[in-house]
């Protein structure tokens, strides 16, 4: 049995951005209370918008914009597309080492282009205020805008880049990208391990130390 | 079936579209939370009640209106704090930056319906809207989010009761669909020619609801009185003469005191006082109103086989349907023949020739009232008598403006005083009517052991107690006959 939360947002799909509330209602089958509760929500979090015509206010589903990924990330976009539906955020990348987006689903409003910049411009001001207030070790950075929130922080391999709305819970937001980012780790770790059995009987693979010091290299070229 | 205790007018208004918003006003203490819950009880389905409140709690709200529980269940009442308002909508600081917008309002019902039960036809009261506005600093403007939150109710319809503390016209009154004035009101006595009565001096307190306006729908009158007795509230609606139904007599209080047949009035009264006057003034506007009043405090004498004696007000035996007298056996009418003016009264063209007559006969030719009077009085003296043999006792309903109209204001209170000697001789009650206007009800009144006034306010009637001192009391009726409702 469909949530009422999936309800509302099968209802919306269907009706491709042409409902006005009360429809709304009547389409979900839902109780007037809930829907305006999870309209307010998904409002509030950019999952849903309403738009104002005539006289009435017509309700839509924000979709994502899903950016070409490389091959052989499906297991990476599957975990992402999960943390999306759970999390308030209205979209999120991991980006690895050398900047190259694994998996990303995009807030409406960013072209998929401009994430190949906005890593190391992140890290840059970042580093740089580090070092500058001596605050030894770089963790994350959170930018805030009247609109939304970009919050980025560096986990092993990867890059997370989270964006929210003004309004969303910081608190909660690093504790479940922290979870994310270990669970992306492991997959990678995973993927590094069998990508590293099947080069053994062909070729010898690159040994570990020259990945850490590629890793490196970009890392002081973003703070260079 | 449901009591009507909400005006006809508000009830339509709520049916007119699915989503009004009104603005209910008034000072404290005036009736605004009762008033919202009888709405609710009326228009608003079961358990599809939401209360948001900035004072009460539901223990606090449960033991005062105990009948809202089914409407409005626990879950639905919503403490009102500070800080959850403030969570909605920001400091003041960043409501400056952030105009309220649709969304302002989403967030606001999203954070009433947060913990409330599944409703699919909510309707909500908001008490009270300036405490919200003004834990957010918008005291005096907010009309851009009540703007927003009544497109909110049109757009989803849902129903919106804005309670507000201040009685002064606001900017609010423009956008929301409906606005009410609770308010008390000064009741005073009537002044005739610049004349003013003891009974003036004192006034009477009774709640009044305006209704300012409600779109969409026309208004029969713009304004009631209500009540909140037993924490009720409870409209007045204007009054029609009604038939009294026959009823049950209401045996004697005491030995010395008889029923009135009315239980409020008893109640109130303690009875009508053997060898003693009970006195009902009627006020102007009143019109016949008041006569089954009387008709019901005659039937229960009569119902006891006391033989009750009428001689009416003028026009109260004019009623097209008043069947009265064939219905009950031992009730009396009093018209003598030999009252010259009677006899004479058919000759004239209009009343009002004859009424000239009358005035010219008291000036010009007193001497012809004086022996009508005398003729009249030894006729009445021996009909007495006569009914004496037939009842265990008489009791006299004496209208006081018909004597004063024949006989001269002197000649009335003469005629009283002798029907007051014959109740205290006879130890039996006396009831006498007065209409406001008459010379000699000043007078009059001073001689009652007990006086009430029959008065019209908004179209409903009231009766209001002079000695003993009362507040207003309105007078309704149904197959159980008459009933006095406390203003309180």
């Amino acid at each position: 049995m469909l949530s009422y939360e999936a309800k509302i947002i099968e209802a919306l799909r269907r009706s491709n951005g042409n409902l006005s509330t009360q429809e709304l209602t009547r389409k979900a089958g839902l109780p007037k209370t809930a829907v305006i509760k999870y309209l307010a929500t998904f409002k509030m979090s950019g999952k849903a918008d309403f738009e104002d015509v005539g006289s009435s206010r017509l309700w839509r589903l924000i979709t994502p914009v899903k950016s070409e990924t490389t091959a052989g990330n499906e297991e990476l976009d599957k975990v992402l597309k999960k943390f999306m539906e759970d999390a308030d955020l209205t979209g999120f990348a991991v980006v690895n080492r050398e900047g190259s987006p694994l998996s990303a689903i995009l807030p409406k409003n960013i072209a998929p282009e401009r994430l190949g910049t906005l890593p190391s411009l992140l890290f840059d001001v970042g580093v740089k205020s580090i070092e500058l207030t001596d605050l030894k070790e770089f963790y994350r950075i959170i930018i805030e805008g009247s609109a939304g929130r970009v919050f980025a922080r560096q986990e092993g391999k990867v890059l997370l880049i989270a964006f929210s709305k003004p309004d969303a819970m910081l608190g909660p937001m690093r504790l479940e990208t922290e979870a994310l980012a270990k669970k992306i780790n492991e997959i990678l770790n995973a993927r590094e391990s069998s990508d590293i059995q099947k080069q053994k009987p062909s070729r010898k693979s690159e040994p570990i130390t020259s990945q850490n010091q590629k890793a490196t290299s970009l890392q002081k070229s973003m703070q260079g | 079936m449901k009591e009507e205790n909400i005006p006809l007018e508000i009830k339509a208004f709520f049916k007119f579209f699915p989503g009004q918003t009104l603005l209910v006003k008034g000072k404290p203490g005036t009736g605004k939370t009762i008033f919202a819950f009888e709405i609710l009880r009326d228009v608003c389905d079961e358990r599809n009640g939401l209360y948001f409140s900035t004072r009460v709690t539901p223990d606090k709200l449960y033991e005062l209106f105990p009948w809202i529980k089914d409407i409005v269940p626990e879950k639905n009442i919503v403490n009102a704090t500070p800080n959850k308002i403030l969570k909605v909508f920001g400091s003041e600081t960043e409501l400056i930056k952030r105009p309220f917008d649709f969304g302002s309002a989403l967030s606001f019902f999203k954070m009433l319906y947060e913990d409330a039960e599944d409703m699919d036809n909510p309707m909500v009261v908001i008490d009270s809207w300036d405490a919200v506005l003004s834990y957010i600093n918008l005291k005096n403007q907010g009309v851009s989010l009540t703007q927003n939150l009544c497109e909110l109710c049109h757009e989803v319809g849902t129903h919106l009761i804005l309670i507000s503390e201040t009685a002064d016209q606001t900017l609010l009154e423009y956008v929301v669909d409906g606005v009410v004035t609770l308010s008390d009101t000064e009741i005073r006595g009537e002044a005739v020619d610049g004349q003013v009565y003891s009974e003036q001096l004192s006034s009477r307190t009774a709640r009044q609801i305006e209704l300012n306006k409600l779109r969409g729908v026309k208004r029969e009158q713009k304004s009631y009185v209500f009540t909140l007795e037993n924490g009720r509230f409870r409209y007045f609606p204007p009054y029609s003469r009604p038939t009294i139904p026959r009823l049950d007599p209401i045996l004697d209080i005491d030995e010395d005191h008889r029923s009135s047949g009315i239980k409020n009035l008893d109640n109130i009264t303690g009875g009508l006082e053997k060898g003693g006057i009970t006195l009902f003034v009627v006020e102007h506007g009143v019109g016949l109103r008041y006569v089954p009043f009387l008709d019901q405090i005659a039937m229960n004498l009569c119902n006891k086989d006391i033989g009750v004696v009428r001689v009416h007000s003028i026009g109260a035996s004019l009623l097209k349907d008043y069947e009265l007298f064939n219905k009950v056996d031992s009730l009396y009418q009093f018209k003598p023949k030999t009252w010259i003016t009677w006899r004479l009264e058919k000759l004239f063209p209009t009343t009002s020739d004859y009424m000239d007559f009358l005035e010219v006969t008291k000036k010009e030719n007193s001497e012809i009232l004086e022996l009508s009077l005398m003729e009249s009085r030894k006729e009445y003296a021996e009909f007495l008598e006569q009914l004496r043999g037939k009842h265990s006792s008489i009791v006299e309903f004496l209208g006081l403006d018909t004597f004063e109209t024949l006989y001269g204001a002197d000649n009335t209170l003469k005629l009283l005083d002798e029907a007051i000697s014959r109740a205290v001789e006879n130890k039996e009650a006396l009831i006498a009517v007065a209409k406001r206007g008459m010379k000699s009800v000043e007078m009059i009144t001073k001689l009652a052991n007990v006086h009430f006034v029959f008065k019209d306010i908004m179209g409903s009637m009231f009766i209001y107690g002079v000695q003993p001192r009362t507040g207003l009391f309105n007078i309704s009726s149904d197959e159980q006959g008459i009933h006095l409702t406390p203003v309180v």
